[in-house]
């Protein structure tokens, strides 16, 4: 396949709420186009590892070009971009948008609009993106089309083109090829901003790491030509290199001499790790200094920290290798090493959002056989600390946990992350909805019907709030039919508490946590009851309690043990009595002693949140995630 | 000479208690006769010099239900391997069942002074509970006829912490019986893995209330002259087992009979747990054991600990032993549990009951070997 040339171009993707049938029409597209023989067609072609296909979530973006001949004859390269499609990947959707003039709107006709439905609406007409609505699954006895269509217009979609189609029969998909390349324009050019006419302007709208190449970087070239052995600069990270490799997707990576405007593919240019290449960069000529970064790029920062631990200790240097391993592809994990009382070295991971952290732990166990617990799940305060001198500006620090958390008297302020969540729930369910998002510190910006049987809420939420098990409540409250979705709101200030443990008046570090004023004693209770109940009876009486900044707010005892000796030891107990005792001192090895108080493993697990990832992502963990 | 301790286990059962993991298969006359020919091969083999008996104990299994011959047969056996005292102590363990007059003056005829019998409780439903074959009144029978007919030690079982069953049912047990008995043993029941209980799922009561029954036993018993020198065994003055004491002071024991474990101060053994297999070893000439550790110095330590702190006169140490201990119970915050006696230590009397939390306590206070 040659390079565009004089072939007209459109780049186009597809946006989707989970399983509305995004992989499956793209499927069917690769194949109306050629790109995949039928007979080489695995279900859901471009997502590419298992766990994605399981799920029904695409994480990695990939991209395709086809070839397409429409019904009059000419012919067109169609370059087709994978989005990712959850919310903690937001950012990398929106880049992935940017690339593209173009976007089929897929809404599963059984389902009606859901909550990414519209936010990714909302991205791809925010990048200027021409919007073409297709109704997915319409040869299905449920299927309410016609309410679907009602519901696109109440958000404001242009339906004037819209399409009826079967993914899965591949009704209808001749009519939405010929139907975009009609209504799609073909590539745009941004302002020149003074620069030469025709100088190089890459978006970087995803990465890929190669054991031979390095990072490959999956880039739509705006303006310009990217030539193999060009000098070229990622412009915000400042990086120079030369380009050693230029190729397209057909679907499979092919070589060429050079990508000209309006195209995509990759390149390789020698960069070793995907720090260095960040997804919205821009690619530019590395003589060029006038060249400035396409609009739209910032970094992406992690938005919640977890503990990662393998469950077998000895695993840690397997785990580490692992870890550093999935983070060539991921450039939104970070890592850094940590040390626990309880559960030994591990690490402390920054993620996007919980799926990416579900993901993360789940591909450790999935691909490499290491049993993940993952610990701490925590959001990222900001607390301002006083400046020793009088009147002087306050400094603000990260506090990704407790024990980062500067002293009381030092802190002027803690601020805490706050999303814009947007839920969508069947009308029957509002109350109870509303009414978990109050407990979880919600404040209402809007609601809207979208239509007689569905609302849309709008919410201001603490982040912290959402981290623990709010998807799973959400679910289980709406019998599976509520969606949500979110983007972050920023900081904003927080009555937040340290709750610390005591084990007979000692403190115990691990255990302390962040938690707000309104729900401490809630909080409060349920941890001493816990931990009163895995904490083992010993020979003195164990109060187990917890205070809320500095004040005891709950208070459990654990009884003393009165007895505990072996009914029976004569000649022929000896040996069996022996080796119970050596079992039961490593017993007490392995626990951490807290002043003279035997603390179990287990009693950090549960005031850490402890779940431990099984490899059956078909658990009921996940499946509150997927809409 | 070292005087000698002799166990001897005797592998029959009329019908095994559900409780009970203790090698035995049903009693039957060949089945006897093959035994008591290989437990004399065995006690040729093992009392290679005629030393001075100080105790025997035949344990089981059911030892009572050996007939008079293979009595005979198996006391000319030990008189021909070892010198048998007035002093010595013979203990045979018998089922309430199969204790007579006949049987028990027949007994004390052939030398044994010493009888155990396996009461378990007073309380007919318990009985039953336990699967065993006898009744209260076979029981209370039992220990009157072996006081009469000139036992120096008459011994009762008792087993609390049951599923259902109430203190009162021990403590009446306990008063019931003392007037017959010179020694008590009363066990918890434990659940082992393998054995029909463990099977049937049977849970014991919360650990507080079997505290409680124990605290009220260790009251009784002590109220009815029975004073309590070890965690389950209680005594008239004078009256403990030497036999046990042995144990529990680290001596050497001649063990004998399939599933036996003997120990003669440094190496331990046990015997082949299958009846046949046991009994073929001997007919070749071979030892029938199965399984022999010679003990390093720091297990020895500690089995020292584990046995002697079982008892009221504590475990015998050197003085660097002594100073070595007190050093670990100190880090370990238990030094006010142990008291020091001249040439030892013992466990403070109402500690006795945690010792099995003290001793790791003591094991992971304690300097790497």
């Amino acid at each position: 396949m040659g390079s565009g040339g004089d072939t007209p171009i459109r780049n186009f993707c597809i946006i989707a709420h989970v399983d509305h049938g995004k992989s499956t029409l793209a499927d069917r597209i690769l194949e109306k186009t050629g790109a995949v023989p039928k007979e080489k067609m695995r279900d859901q072609f471009m997502d590419q590892l298992d766990i994605e296909r399981e799920r029904g979530i695409t994480i990695k973006a990939a991209a395709a070009r086809l070839r397409y001949r429409a019904k009059d004859g000419s012919v067109f390269q169609l370059n087709l971009i994978d989005t990712p499609g959850h919310v903690d990947f937001s950012y990398e959707v929106s880049r992935s948008l940017a690339a593209c003039e173009g976007a089929v709107l897929v809404v599963d006709a059984t389902q009606g609009v859901e909550a990414q439905t519209v936010s990714n609406f909302l991205l791809a007409r925010e990048n200027g993106l021409t919007i073409l609505p297709v109704i997915n699954k319409c040869d299905l006895a449920q299927a309410e089309t016609s309410r679907c269509v009602k519901q696109l217009k109440e958000l404001g979609v242009d339906t004037s083109h819209l399409l009826n189609v079967s993914a899965k029969t591949g009704a209808g998909v001749d009519e939405l090829l010929e139907m975009l390349v009609r209504v799609f324009p073909p590539p745009r050019v941004p302002a020149s901003g003074g620069r030469a006419a025709g100088s190089l302007q890459a978006l970087l709208f995803d990465s890929n790491y190669d054991n031979f190449r390095g990072v490959l970087a999956y880039v739509r070239v705006f303006s310009g030509r990217l030539r193999a052995h060009d000098r070229v600069r990622l412009v915000a990270a400042g990086i120079e290199s030369v380009v050693t490799e230029v190729g397209v997707f057909a679907p499979a990576q092919q070589k060429v001499e050079a990508l000209e405007a309006g195209e995509v593919g990759y390149v390789a240019a020698g960069w070793k790790t995907l720090s260095e290449v960040d997804v919205g960069d821009t690619l530019a000529q590395a003589g060029d200094l006038t060249a400035r970064t396409l609009p739209g790029y910032r970094r992406i920062m992690p938005m919640v920290y977890a503990s990662l631990f393998a469950s077998e200790g000895e695993n840690y240097d397997q785990m580490k290798v692992a870890l550093e391993k999935l983070q060539l592809n991921d450039s939104a994990l970070t890592i850094e090493p940590e040390v626990s009382d309880a559960l030994g070295f591990g690490f402390k991971c920054g993620f996007l959002g919980l799926l990416h952290m579900e993901i993360v732990s789940e591909r450790l166990s999935r691909e490499l056989g290491i049993e993940t617990l993952v610990a701490s799940p925590s959001v990222v305060y900001r607390a301002r600390v006083r400046t020793a001198t009088p009147g002087g500006v306050g400094e603000w620090l990260e506090v990704r946990s407790a024990s980062e958390l500067p002293p009381r008297d030092k802190i002027e302020v803690i601020e805490e992350p706050r999303i814009r969540a947007m839920i969508f729930t069947p009308t029957e369910t509002v109350g109870p909805v509303m009414q978990l998002l109050d407990d979880r510190r919600g404040v209402m910006l809007e609601m809207n019907y979208l239509d007689p049987q569905k609302v849309i809420l709008k919410y201001d939420l603490a982040l912290s709030e959402v981290i623990t098990d709010f998807y799973d409540r959400l679910k289980s409250i709406t019998r599976g039919y509520a969606s949500f979705d979110y983007e972050p709101l920023g900081y904003a200030p927080a009555d937040m508490r340290k709750l610390e443990v005591l084990l007979n008046g000692k403190e115990v570090d691990a255990l302390s946590m962040i938690v707000h004023k309104d729900s401490d004693y809630r909080i409060a209770k349920s941890l001493s009851e816990r931990l009163a109940a895995v904490i083992p009876r010993q020979m003195f009486e164990v109060a187990v309690q917890v205070a809320s900044n500095g004040r005891i707010i709950a208070r459990e005892t654990v009884r003393a043990l009165r007895k505990n000796v072996t009914a029976k030891c004569y000649g022929g107990d000896i040996t069996r009595k022996r080796k119970l005792l050596e079992k039961q001192k490593e017993g007490k090895k392995r626990m951490k002693m807290i002043g003279t108080v035997e603390v179990p493993k287990e009693a950090f697990l549960v005031a850490m949140n402890v779940s431990e990832v099984s490899s059956n992502p078909a658990g009921s963990r996940s499946s509150g995630r997927k809409n | 000479m070292q005087p000698l301790h002799v166990y001897v286990h005797v592998p029959f059962c009329v019908d095994p208690c559900g409780y009970c993991d203790f090698y035995r298969g049903p009693h039957r006359m060949d089945r006897e006769k093959t035994f008591v020919r290989a437990l004399t091969g065995e006690i040729k083999m093992r009392l290679s010099e005629r030393k001075r008996l100080d105790t025997l104990y035949f344990g089981g299994g059911t030892p009572s239900l050996l007939s008079d011959e293979s009595w005979m047969e198996i006391f000319s056996a030990f008189r021909q391997h070892a010198e048998i005292f007035t002093e010595s102590e013979i203990t045979i363990e018998a089922n309430p069942a199969s204790i007579t007059v006949a049987a028990a003056k027949f007994w004390r005829g052939i030398g044994v002074n010493r009888v155990s019998v396996g009461v378990q409780s007073l309380n007919g439903d318990i009985l039953l509970y336990l699967n065993r074959i006898h009744t209260s009144e076979n029981a209370l029978d039992a220990v009157r006829i072996l006081n009469e007919t000139g036992m120096d030690n008459v011994n009762a079982d008792l087993i609390y912490s049951i599923p259902g069953q109430r203190t009162m049912d021990v403590i009446d047990a306990i008063d019931r019986l003392s007037p017959w008995i010179d020694h008590l043993s009363a066990y918890a029941l434990t659940i082992v893995p393998g054995t029909p209980f463990a099977r049937r799922g049977v849970t014991l009561p919360d650990s507080d209330v079997v505290a409680d029954q124990y605290e009220r036993i260790v009251d009784r018993a002590a109220a009815a002259g029975l004073e309590r020198y070890e965690v389950s065994n209680f005594s008239r003055h004078g009256a403990e087992s030497r036999h046990n004491l042995n144990t529990w002071r680290y001596g050497a024991c001649v063990a004998l009979g399939p599933s036996a474990a003997g120990f003669d101060g440094s190496r331990r053994y046990k015997n082949i747990a299958d009846f046949l297999k046991y009994a073929k070893a001997i007919q070749s000439g071979e030892l029938p054991e199965s399984e022999s550790e010679e003990a390093d110095p720091s297990t020895a330590f500690w089995d020292r600990l584990m046995l002697g702190l079982r008892t009221r006169e504590g475990v015998r140490l050197s003085p660097d032993e002594r100073a070595g201990l007190a050093a670990i119970a100190d880090s370990a915050g238990l030094g006010d549990h142990l008291e020091w006696t001249e040439n030892g230590a013992r466990l403070k009397p109402d500690k006795i009951v945690l010792l099995d939390e003290i001793l790791t306590r003591l094991r992971v206070a304690a300097p790497c070997r």
